[in-house]
């Protein structure tokens, strides 16, 4: 990661908050049998920060990023990406706003199979009738090490490079934000800490914002700050987290 | 595993609902034509009238069409289904189901909707048997609705053959299924393995056997046995077509993806991704457009012999003396003279002969149609081109055809015995240029010859240059009406009775056929219902990364439209081959494809498509991406 890419700033980093929650409720079901998965939560993540969200099983950690990312619409409270309000827009508004502001790293399946990996790297930017910017495109591959793998269908691909390929497609809109879903829960330990070596170096170098769910202590020490749930509750948060600190962290919720 | 299998039926009711439809159609249909015949066939007997045995054979060959239909549309479903279940049945191995145990699973499961959708079908069968009877009745007579035994086992086992026969495949692919695949990932329907080797080399071959047959046949100079060699011919060589569909399909598809791209620029990016998603199981995407060729290349070869028919009515019209008129008698006696002296006699008419037709034994070639015409005459109304001379003939010659003449080594000159008389050869005529084949007499001969026969069959006229057709129809009628028993027609006329004849035939036939497109589309509704099904997790990705609902929609339409537009093209370049072999074998018949007809059927092929994706696009665009995402 030896790149002088300082100059190649990716998204408008103001320094204000990339993302934020405010009173935010998600319900699910209704009457006896209702869940209450997030419980009023307040937090905000601030523009060229790598933030993790922690929290036991149930927490609500994955319904939190779901609301941030516009996936699912929260029962009350509202979700600003940037100065946009994201409750209240039609389902068409916020696929747009997740193809054109928001970029995503699942767990799995994140590559369509009958797409080639540079087809896979450039299909948002294709659904809103863009091409990538050519500059930026072979930075991304060449720092995430793709060059001689554009060609590739996902099946011809390793785990961790099927991850990188949902990387770069993840960084080559310059999103206003990207959400990573348990990125490495499908990798070995070396290719998860490869990929979130990345990940760390797309934020100090490239000025990206990244929010990333995980359960695993070590992988959140990556980020520079760590939020704590519990109960749909905000439970606490740690900056510049180390594993242990995390792990500490973790205990103090009872978990 | 029996358990397991009907837990399978209960928990998918759709998926079975659509097959089951499929089969309750088809069934329906030949169950119906037996219902309907048999009683056709029973008011007949009462009546000492002829049987409906054409018809029945008519419809059971339509008939057929869709069951084959029906059958690769089955089979398509059942080889999903085994595949999305991979999961389930590896769990059934690994807790000790043996192989026989899942194949005989697959097959119960393929009988259950088999004997359900034949039951079904005798129901429906017997309803429309019994209402288009009483619609042909029209009230004229009575007409007994017959539903004998052997109809409903007929329609059972049909039914049963066609559901269990099409599920043997699958159900050995189920037995295929390792224990171990029960961790694997979830099958996702991409399989990039197209066509293996055999299977390329034994489509060629196929297929290069049935064109040899079919241009073999088309060529065969003798009239009418081309056809014993083009039908096989024709079969043969759409099996290889059908062998080699997985390799011929895909490239299709992307080929017509790529020109929508093209045309389409806005939606590009969705119509790529509807592109790859059609391609992407070589073999399932051949199975489904295999459901929609079929139908396709039948009505495709039907509409285009039935336009060469239409086009050649000129032909078989002329058996006719090419007149603007031809006058004849209703009861088949000769046309009186008083009605020829009166209408030689109209201001209006021009050019007139009369025909006298009947056999007798020529010389040593058995019986032969022999005409007596004035060829004076004639030549008047169509010139008549030929060796020697047509005085020679007036002057107590005859004239014979040149097939005839060829066929007996007779020339100019020789000697030809007729009824008894000797006559000299003084003509030999061109067949295109006479309305029959045989000998030729003056009428005075003919007259003397046969003098049972009372008069011509035919009497000719032409109006006079100048004047209208309608006039000209006018004053022959008003002379025709006074005399009892004469007939008048005009050919301009009866080319357009034909032509209605033919039209109504045309559109009973593909009224019968399109049952068999509608079940193709039914195939193809159900092929995508169950890929989006299969394909949960991915259109949730898709949403996530920003495809609308709506661009969804047009994907799972596009790539539907691709399908069957793939399938239409492949179907109408097929049948317009196999009609021209067709057309080729019969003497006459100038062979004209109906482009425009043609483009129509492609075009409604993809309406029926676009119909075909409505539903399973509509479910697909309301998938949250959360919950789509999670499925497993």
């Amino acid at each position: 990661m030896t790149t002088q890419s300082h100059a190649l700033h990716s998204p408008a980093s103001t320094g204000s908050a990339a993302a934020r929650a405010v009173g935010l409720v998600k319900v699910y079901g209704e009457g006896r049998t209702a869940v209450r998965a997030l419980d009023g939560i307040d937090v905000e993540f601030a523009a060229g920060q790598f933030t993790a969200i922690m929290g036991p099983s149930g927490s609500g950690k994955s319904t939190l990023m779901h609301c941030l990312a516009g996936l699912d619409t929260p029962t009350s409270g509202r979700v600003l990406l940037g100065d946009t309000d994201l409750t209240g827009l039609s389902d068409t508004a916020l696929t747009l706003v997740r193809r054109r502001r928001i970029g995503f790293v699942f767990q799995s399946f994140n590559l369509l199979p009958t797409l080639d990996a540079r087809a896979n790297i450039e299909l948002p930017l294709q659904l809103a009738g863009q091409s990538a910017d050519p500059v930026w495109f072979d930075h991304v591959v060449e720092v995430l090490g793709l060059g001689d793998r554009l060609t590739h269908r996902p099946s011809e691909l390793s785990g961790g490079q099927q991850q990188r390929v949902a990387v770069a497609r993840a960084l080559v809109s310059r999103p206003d934000v990207v959400f990573a879903d348990e990125p490495t829960g499908n990798l070995d330990s070396r290719s998860g800490a490869e990929l979130l070596s990345f990940l760390r170096a797309s934020v100090r170098e490239l000025g990206q914002t990244v929010v990333m769910v995980t359960h695993d202590p070590s992988a959140a020490a990556y980020a520079g700050r760590v939020v704590l749930l519990a109960d749909g509750r905000l439970a606490g948060q740690i900056t510049e987290p180390t594993a242990d600190s995390v792990l500490a962290g973790l205990r103090g919720l009872g978990a | 595993m029996l358990r397991i299998t009907l837990a399978g039926l209960r928990r998918h009711p759709l998926r079975f609902v659509l097959t089951g439809t499929v089969i309750v159609l088809s069934v329906g249909f030949t169950a119906g034509s037996l219902v309907l015949t048999d009683s056709l066939n029973r008011a007949a007997t009462a009546e000492g009238a002829p049987k409906a045995d054409f018809l029945r054979f008519l419809l059971l060959m339509l008939g057929t069409v869709s069951l084959i239909v029906a059958a690769f549309v089955f089979a398509n479903t059942f080889r999903i289904i085994v595949a999305q279940r991979t999961r389930e049945l590896a769990l059934a191995r690994t807790l000790g189901a043996t192989r026989r145990q899942v194949a005989t699973g697959v097959l119960v499961e393929a009988s259950a909707v088999g004997l359900a959708g034949g039951i079904a079908g005798i129901v429906l069968g017997v309803a429309a048997g019994s209402g288009l009877g009483i619609l042909i009745a029209d009230g004229t007579y009575e007409l007994p609705t017959v539903v004998s035994a052997p109809t409903i086992l007929w329609s059972l086992a049909i039914g049963l053959a066609v559901t269990v026969g099409s599920a043997v495949h699958p159900a050995v692919a189920a037995t295929k299924v390792a224990p171990l695949a029960a961790v694997q990932a979830v099958p996702d329907g991409a399989d990039s393995r197209g066509a293996s080797r055999v299977r390329v080399r034994t489509g060629l071959i196929l297929s290069a056997i049935g064109a040899l047959l079919l241009t073999a046949g088309a060529a065969l100079p003798a009239a009418g046995y081309g056809l014993v060699l083009v039908v096989p011919g024709a079969a043969i060589c759409f099996l290889g077509i059908l062998v080699l569909g997985p390799r011929i399909v895909p490239p299709l598809l992307q080929a017509l993806g790529a020109a929508l791209a093209a045309v389409t620029r806005p939606s590009r990016s969705t119509t790529r991704l509807a592109t790859a998603n059609a391609a992407r199981n070589p073999k399932r995407a051949a199975t489904t457009a295999a459901a929609l060729l079929i139908g396709v290349t039948v009505v495709t070869g039907f509409v285009t012999v039935a336009e060469s028919a239409r086009s050649s009515i000129g032909v078989i019209l002329d058996q006719q003396v090419p007149a603007d008129f031809v006058v004849t008698t209703h009861s088949g006696a000769g046309v009186p003279d008083a009605a020829i002296e009166a209408i030689e006699a109209l201001p209006e008419m021009g050019a007139s002969v009369s025909l006298s037709r009947t056999t007798a034994t020529v010389s040593d070639l058995g019986e032969v149609d022999v005409a007596g015409m004035d060829l004076h005459r004639y030549d008047e109304i169509a010139r008549v081109n030929g060796d020697g001379s047509l005085n020679d003939v007036a002057a107590g010659g005859a004239a014979i055809d040149d097939a005839t003449a060829k066929r007996h080594g007779l020339a100019v000159g020789d000697p030809v015995s007729v009824g008894g008389r000797t006559f000299h050869v003084a003509f030999v005529v061109d067949l295109r240029d006479v309305p029959f084949a045989g000998v030729i007499v003056p009428p005075q001969a003919f007259a003397e010859l046969f003098p049972d026969v009372d008069g011509p069959a035919q009497f000719a006229v032409d109006a006079v240059e100048g004047v209208r057709i309608a006039k000209a129809r006018a004053a022959i009628e008003a002379v025709a009406e006074r005399l009892p028993d004469v007939s008048v027609y005009s050919n301009i006329e009866s080319r357009a009775e034909l032509d209605r004849q033919l039209d109504r035939a045309v559109s009973v036939v593909l009224a019968i056929l399109a049952l068999a497109v509608v079940i193709a589309a039914i195939g193809i509704a159900n092929t995508l219902s169950l890929a989006v099904h299969e394909r949960t997790r991915e259109i949730g990705l898709l949403r996530a990364l920003g495809v609308t609902a709506r661009q969804t929609r047009v994907m799972l339409g596009v790539e539907a439209v691709l399908a069957s537009v793939a399938a239409a093209i492949l179907g109408v370049a097929v049948g317009v081959a196999f009609a021209w072999a067709a057309v080729a074998t019969i003497p006459n018949l100038v062979f004209t494809v109906p482009w425009s007809r043609l483009a129509l059927c492609a075009v409604a092929a993809g309406v029926l498509g676009l119909l075909a994706s409505v539903v399973p696009a509509r479910r697909a665009a309301r998938l949250s991406p959360v919950v789509a995402l999670a499925t497993e």
